[in-house]
């Protein structure tokens, strides 16, 4: 089979076509599914017992009381300096009312033996809207700083087009968080920033070779480029599902998620939509010249 | 040239020994998921008060309001905002730093308008941030510790310190510092006077341990020590930092009958008196501890101390046991606890059983220290003043006397309290490790299998794990060099570099093999021009991440501050160190195999 069959046979339109109905797929798996949101991000309930005699199983009560309530459960076992007895902090996504306490309660006396009455504090998202609105800021600013480092590089315009590609990744990777019902978590953060990071190296790439490069028709250097791409990309995502595999961590799951699907886009969103319009742009370039010479 | 002599080759074996050091001395510090460390609670002791003003407001001009911040604030030493103004009704919202009772808030404001109503624990989200933020910055000031703090109920906030015991983030957390100091009962001075905290200095005398804060006091502030100080040569200068005035201290009274000669209890003042031992020829003059004390019975409240506490109510809102839960029977303690409720009663245990009563008492009232004031400087504007104490080893007089500067340069405009403290052990145990590194393991043998497939050269499959490798070393040694902690986002970060790094070996590679391009004509490109071209892709491409992380580390959330320095580093290692390195490495391996081709063909040329 081969991988770089569209640089030779298909139109810039085409190739740019593709990518943006994969896209537009993975925004309405987005937007109909939703993500939801981590305990970091959301609002919830604290329950703290305290004064226990033995350290309880944090990972048993979590998963205990994710299936009463349904809810995300986060659960850390404490101990008290001065006395030494030892305590559970819970957080929940879960606003409780008189019923829901009542069912902690009950849990935790049925099946870990704790008839003591816990604090229910509610709580709220330990990323304030201010940080979120930092965060924001960060993506924005970071998408000017690489549009102005870029441009400096290539010095044309046209290479702006890689934003858009890098964006539509994240597209991608919350269509696929929505798609299993994955949180978005600060785990799924890291792996937001980690999938930008590995976007910009390929279209950086695709950049270089299409318009720095001299030898060959532009879709002959697209082509040789995308082998390398293809190779640093598929590289990239069997290290993840090996991980995967083999760590069986929440974090790190949603991480891997944002990777594996961000990636998976980037396969189209580089290779198809940036080198797309970019081979658009050197081929009208090319018969403006054309034309000027005649 | 040998490889083994290449500048390149010898600056990655130099950085990755550094980075080895590095790594071991000051050894790493791991987050709150892999290390544990310390929860703390902490109730933000704020109050909203809404006031009916006695002067209209008109239009921009808030005067009565402001006229009427400036009262409390004078009189309860404590900030106060203004959060929301009625027009309509004139009536405005105080926020207030500190508990308050209306009769109290009545006496203060006087004539200037009516108390309508005190919301006891409301605290406004701006508030919040921002105390919220001082906290952080006294545990974490350089951001890389990862602490994360959490809101919890209506002005309750929860800390989660890494790697930290509770004891020393209760030190730092705990404290308002609200500075206060007085002449003869006279306030003198407050923290807003304080312009600078110097550094910390200590010295040794025959085993004890002196530790000085200096501080630098605004010209204002001097000059009303001047006056305050005039003719009071000798007499003490006492420094509070958080004095208990709004709570009562209950003793046992058994106290009282072994009490240093220093030390007399003074029943109608409600307080203690501490008399300086006399030095020299020159005179000394007493003080009274300015917070309310009474002596109580451990078995049982008898009817008149129950009356006076609960006549002394009116005005404090707490009340600290001296000593543990256990010194006092549960009859004393329950009674205390119906006059004030559950969570206002406190107690204050002895640090050891050789702490002097008097220290112990000092410590209860926030007493720092009271200098007697020489009588050159009596009268004069004096802008150093130092806060001073002793204690019995190097390493505590160092951390009380750094805990006091960093308390007393990130104040607050609150008054914090305890709720809870607890240590809690790491969450990702000793497993977790185990699969991280098999996951590891798994990866390195993944991308090695690519590698080999797509280039068949295990030279070259050696190459890139070694730089890999090496990468790796330098990352993790370099951000425990920075006291970096390492957690979860960290270890995200070094999988990037990780991942980023495999991507640009992999494109130098792939650039040096292909030697020249298609249809290049037939100019060929030399071997060390293939490799400047791949650096041209990697420049770019690590500038632009570095700028898209840069952004992020500095208006970033805790945990994402990690995650940005540690892949920068990683970044930088690569570009500066190990992808130089590896290009040289990888030239190397390509002229030797072009050589033996060379040989091989000019052999069977030869035959």
């Amino acid at each position: 089979m081969d991988i770089t069959w569209h640089t030779k046979h298909l139109k810039p339109r085409q190739m740019i076509a593709i990518p943006l109905v994969l896209a537009a797929v993975f925004a309405a798996i987005f937007l109909i599914r939703g993500v939801p949101m981590s305990i970091e991000f959301s609002s919830g309930t604290m329950i703290t017992y305290r004064n226990l005699e033995n350290s309880p199983n944090a990972d048993a009560v979590e998963s205990a009381l994710s299936t009463v309530l349904a809810a995300d459960v986060k659960t850390v076992t404490t101990q008290d300096s001065t006395t030494g007895t030892f305590g559970l902090d819970i957080q929940t996504t879960k606003a409780l009312d008189d019923n829901g306490r009542e069912q902690v309660q009950r849990t935790m006396a049925d099946q870990f033996g704790i008839q003591s009455t816990p604090e229910f504090y509610p709580i709220e998202p330990a990323v304030s809207q201010t940080y979120l609105r930092g965060a924001m800021w960060a993506i924005i600013l970071s998408f000017i700083a690489m549009f102005v480092i870029v441009s400096i590089v290539f010095r044309r315009k046209i290479v702006g087009v890689m934003l858009p590609c890098v964006a539509l990744n994240m597209v991608w990777a919350l269509g696929g968080l929505a798609l299993f019902q994955m949180q978005f978590s600060l785990a799924s953060l890291s792996g937001f920033l980690l999938m930008i990071g590995f976007s910009i190296d390929t279209n950086i790439l695709l950049t270089e070779h299409l318009l720095r490069r001299v030898g060959g028709e532009p879709r002959e250097r697209m082509a040789t480029a995308m082998l390398t791409g293809y190779m640093i990309t598929g590289t990239s995502l069997v290290t993840m599902i090996c991980i995967n595999i083999l760590v069986t961590n929440p974090s790190i799951t949603q991480l891997v998620t944002v990777l594996t699907f961000g990636l998976a886009g980037d396969l189209f969103n580089t290779w198809f939509l940036n080198g797309g319009a970019l081979i658009w742009y050197m081929e009208r370039k090319k018969r403006k010249e054309y034309y000027v010479s005649l | 040239m040998s490889l083994y002599k290449e500048k390149r080759i010898l600056l990655l074996a130099g950085v990755c020994l550094l980075a080895a050091v590095l790594l071991v001395t000051p050894g790493l510090r791991y987050g709150i998921d892999i290390a544990g460390g310390s929860r703390i609670v902490l109730e933000l002791e704020t109050s909203q008060a809404t006031i009916q003003l006695a002067t209209q407001i008109v239009g921009d001009n808030l005067e009565p309001a402001e006229e009427i911040i400036g009262l409390i604030q004078d009189n309860m030493l404590t900030s106060v905002k203004l959060v929301a103004l009625d027009r309509t009704a004139n009536t405005a919202t105080f926020e207030i730093g500190r508990s308050v009772s209306s009769d109290i808030l009545a006496s203060i404001i006087d004539n200037k308008g009516q108390v309508i109503s005190i919301e006891e624990g409301k605290i406004s989200d701006q508030t919040r941030e921002e105390v919220t933020n001082l906290l952080q910055t006294r545990v974490d000031p350089a951001g890389l510790l990862g602490v994360q703090s959490r809101p919890m109920g209506a002005n309750l906030v929860l800390f989660e310190v890494p790697a930290m015991d509770p004891e020393r983030a209760k030190a730092l957390l705990g404290q308002t510092g609200r500075l206060e100091a007085f002449i003869e009962n006279t306030l003198v001075m407050t923290a807003d006077d304080i312009e600078t905290v110097g550094s910390i200095r200590i010295q040794e005398t025959s085993g004890v341990y002196k530790y000085e804060v200096p501080l630098r006091i605004s010209q204002d502030g001097a000059n009303e020590f001047a006056t305050a100080s005039q003719g009071k040569g000798n007499y003490p200068f006492v420094i509070y930092l958080d004095r208990p005035d709004d709570a009562i201290l209950l003793f046992n009274n058994q106290l009282l009958t072994n009490m240093p000669a220093s030390l007399t209890y003074d029943n109608t003042a409600r307080t203690f008196r501490i008399s300086p031992e006399t030095q020299g020829t020159s005179e000394t003059h007493s003080y009274d501890l300015l917070v309310s004390f009474i002596p109580i019975s451990k078995d049982n409240l008898d009817n008149a101390t129950l009356q006076t506490i609960q006549e002394m109510h009116a005005t404090k809102s707490r009340a600290i046991f001296l000593g543990s839960v256990t010194d006092f029977s549960e009859n004393v303690t329950g009674s205390a606890k119906a006059i004030f409720t559950e969570n206002k009663v406190e107690y204050f245990p002895k640090t050891s059983e050789t702490e002097t009563t008097t220290s112990w008492i000092q410590r209860a009232c926030g007493l720092q220290s009271a200098p007697a004031i020489s009588t050159d400087i009596a009268g004069q504007a004096k802008r150093d003043v130092e806060i001073s104490g002793s204690r019995g080893t190097y390493e505590s007089a160092e951390s009380e006397a750094s805990n006091l500067k960093i308390v007393l340069q990130q104040r607050l405009p609150v008054k914090v309290s305890f709720v809870g403290e607890s240590s809690i052990p790491p969450r990702l145990g000793s497993e977790f490790a185990f699969d991280i590194l098999k996951a590891a393991i798994a990866a390195v043998i993944a991308v090695g299998v690519l590698v080999y497939l797509r280039y068949r050269r295990p030279l070259i499959v050696g190459a890139i794990m070694l730089t890999m490798g090496s990468e790796v070393l330098v990352t993790i040694g370099i951000a425990s060099g920075l006291r970096q902690t390492i957690g979860l986002a960290e270890i995200a970060a070094v999988l990037a570099v990780i991942g980023t790094g495999v991507e640009q070996q992999l494109i130098i590679t792939d650039e040096v093999l292909r030697r020249g391009l298609p249809k290049a004509g037939p100019r060929s490109v030399s071997l060390s021009g293939r490799i400047g071209k791949a650096f041209a892709v990697i420049f770019a491409a690590a500038a632009t991440t570095i700028a898209a992380l840069a952004t992020l580390f500095f208006v970033g959330y805790g945990a994402m501050k990690g995650f940005a320095i540690v892949m920068i580093i990683g970044i930088l290692a690569a570009i500066i160190v190990t992808r130089p390195a590896y290009g040289r490495i990888l030239n190397a391996i390509v002229s030797r195999e072009t050589t033996k081709a060379e040989k091989t063909q000019v052999k069977a040329a030869q035959q």
